[in-house]
């Protein structure tokens, strides 16, 4: 009895604690909560200086779908506008791109570059692997990643491009699909932190 | 610790217990208490008894949640988020104001900080006084009256109308015997007769205070200023002046000019409101040519307008220039500019964004204002698209540290008229609080996120304590 009326008591006591503790003056707390996500690039039509560029358009949808072709031996190349930093964290660049081809057994070679304000490039990773395209009559999501190694040192002037490449002859054509959203969205590159 | 005294033992409930052990159950009572939410339950009655509430809320009704947009690392973004404290007791509120970042990985790169809003800055008439002994009291014509004054004396402006332009030609005070925010001030309404402003200012060592500068019943026509004054060793005291619309030439609610060198220039407790142009710019208050020893303090300047769709107009609320020709003599000298509100800047149409303080230029090439000769600090700007513009061509930096600014931060230097010059511009920083029984005192939650911040969440919190 008299060891439950001394729990009892001591109970009273840690409450004591509770209360005066209370009393410590905290007014108020206000908080305040964002969430930074990584870009997503979306591939576009053609770019202003045309050629071979097409414009890679940083968090937003091209406003229009356009399909782009090219042949075997040639290449593609998607940039940004001035990234406007000076380096990128260390990325892994997961591609998801809709195409075709008119010939099973295609393969397109695809690399990550950076390319500074006269298109001079350095490649930033390189897909290991060719990526296989059978014949179609459908676009089909191709989604191919690498990994830069370690941070990405970039200057203001500095933009970032996908390049794709037919591997093989001429008689084969490739087509790409952009600004349409597919089943699993539109073509895109997503970035993630390694 | 008192040996006896810690050894000693009381009863509870028929057992003895040390007073020791008593308080080792109260310190962890204390801890426990640590970790329960701050919102817990625990909470109601501190508010109540030291009466300081944040934002009308007590602290048990929790935390005030803030959302900011989400950003991509690409992006970078400064959210400010105003804050009030309230201090509802008879004493004294004294306190501090700790900010914490928390996220996955690392807020290291994260500015989080609580800012000062200048409660105390901007025009106040509440304590307008008026003198105890007019020398000249008018009675009729304003101008008449200080035709007879003479040096020194206080010339008495009753409350009333005056449709007239105003030259105070002499060194005297002339002040208005009502305060301009009264139901009953002293209105001057201009009379369209002069080019200059509807009050002008020809003498050094006059003072100008308490009038209603309003020509919305009168004239304003081709002329450049509410108040203008040539001469320094002057006061421009608790004036308003409003509802200013040009069309042709540059306006200014008050506008200080000389070339020829003057000093000791006071601009203070004046509003200037409702300016506006269609023809050129709109200034609340211009300070231009070699002047020296210019103190603008205590003025809030809100509501400037130009609508710039024929690409010729501009605003500012206050800004500095060279002398409009004559080549460069680096403008006014000895600036202090403390304790401002400066507030809805906005110019309309192509190529301009309303301003906030300007180092300003009449030619890039041959005439413009030296930003190193200007003190910025303890002014408030609100709901200005550029708050800041440096186009002093000697490259000279424009310091405007220790100001508030409004949310998206403060912008400087738009895309056009060579605003290409160094600004070093930054909130000044609250820690602690120290309200008066029943006041008020505002303060903003500042959270900035740089580019190249990697995915995550980052939550800011700033804590109220005594």
């Amino acid at each position: 009895m008299n060891a439950k009326k001394l729990g009892l008591g001591i109970v009273g006591i840690f409450l004591i604690g509770i209360v005066a503790a209370s009393f410590l003056p905290y007014f108020g707390v206000t908080t305040g909560t964002t969430t930074v996500s990584a870009p997503v690039f979306y591939l576009g039509g053609n770019a202003t200086e045309g050629g071979v560029y097409h414009n890679l358009l940083v968090d937003k949808i091209s406003s229009s779908e356009e399909k782009i072709y090219f042949y075997d031996g040639h290449r593609e190349v998607f940039k940004t506008e001035n990234l406007n930093v000076s380096y990128f964290y260390p990325i892994t660049l997961h591609a998801y791109v809709w195409m075709k081809t008119n010939f099973s057994g295609s393969e397109i070679q695809a690399r990550f570059l950076k390319l500074d304000s006269n298109n001079n490039e350095q490649i930033i990773c390189e897909v290991s692997s060719p990526i296989a395209i059978t014949a179609t009559s459908k676009f089909t999501e191709k989604d191919f990643l690498c990994n830069s190694s370690g941070q990405i040192d970039l200057s203001t002037h500095n933009k970032i491009g996908l390049e794709l490449r037919g591997n093989g002859n001429e008689s084969i054509d490739y087509r790409i699909s952009t600004g349409h959203s597919y089943t699993d969205g539109y073509s895109r590159i997503e970035v993630t932190p390694q | 610790m008192n040996k006896k005294l810690t050894h000693k033992k009381v009863n509870i409930f028929g057992k003895k217990v040390s007073v020791l052990v008593i308080a080792s159950i109260i310190v962890l009572g204390f801890v426990a208490a640590a970790l329960i939410p701050y919102f817990g339950i625990i909470t109601g009655s501190v508010t109540a008894s030291q009466g300081l509430l944040v934002d009308n809320f007590t602290y048990s009704d929790g935390p005030i949640t803030d959302t900011y947009p989400a950003i991509t690392s690409l992006q970078s973004a400064t959210y400010v988020k105003p804050h009030e404290l309230e201090n509802e007791a008879d004493i004294q509120a004294q306190g501090n104001l700790t900010s914490t970042c928390t996220s996955t990985d690392s807020c290291a790169d994260v500015d989080y900080r609580a800012v000062e809003y200048f409660d105390n800055a901007g025009a106040d008439f509440s304590g307008y006084t008026t003198p105890s002994t007019c020398d000249v009291t008018v009675s009729g014509s304003i101008q008449t009256a200080i035709d007879s004054a003479t040096s020194g004396q206080v010339v008495c402006v009753p409350a009333g109308t005056y449709a007239e332009d105003v030259n105070v030609n002499k060194d005297i005070t002339l002040v208005a015997l009502t305060s301009p925010d009264s139901g009953t001030p002293v209105e001057v309404t201009g009379s369209g007769s002069t080019a200059e402003g509807i009050i002008t200012i020809n003498s050094a060592g006059a003072i100008v205070k308490g009038f209603l500068v309003d020509p919305t019943s009168g004239s304003f026509a081709n002329k450049k200023a509410g108040i203008q004054d040539y001469y320094g060793n002057t006061v421009i005291d608790s004036n308003i002046v409003r509802n200013l619309a040009g069309i042709g030439t540059s306006i200014n609610a008050i506008y200080l000019y000389n070339v020829a060198g003057a000093s000791d220039f006071t601009v203070t407790n004046n509003l200037a409101e409702s300016i506006t142009n269609t023809g050129r710019g709109a200034n609340g208050i211009m300070i231009q040519g070699t002047l020296d020893s210019v103190s603008v303090m205590y003025n809030t300047i809100k509501d400037i307008t130009t609508d710039n769709s024929s690409g010729v107009t501009w605003d500012y609320a206050m800004a500095i220039q060279d002398t409009p020709s004559s080549g460069h003599t680096g403008g006014p000298t000895n600036l202090d500019i403390e304790y401002n509100t400066f507030d809805n800047i906005v110019t309309d149409g192509a190529s301009e964004s309303g301003r906030g303080f300007g180092v300003d230029e009449v030619d890039i090439f041959t005439n413009w204002a030296d930003a190193s000769e200007v003190t910025l600090k303890y002014n408030n700007f609100l709901n200005i698209a550029n708050d800041l513009t440096n186009k002093d061509n000697d490259n000279h930096t424009l310091v405007a540290q220790d100001n508030y600014f409004d949310e998206l931060a403060y912008n400087v230097n738009g895309a056009s008229k060579d605003e290409i010059y160094p600004i070093n511009a930054d909130w000044m920083t609250k820690t602690t609080f120290d309200i008066a029984p029943h006041k008020r005192d505002q303060f903003a939650t500042l959270a900035s996120f740089p580019k190249m911040l990697a995915p995550d969440t980052f939550t800011v919190k700033t804590t109220v304590t005594a």
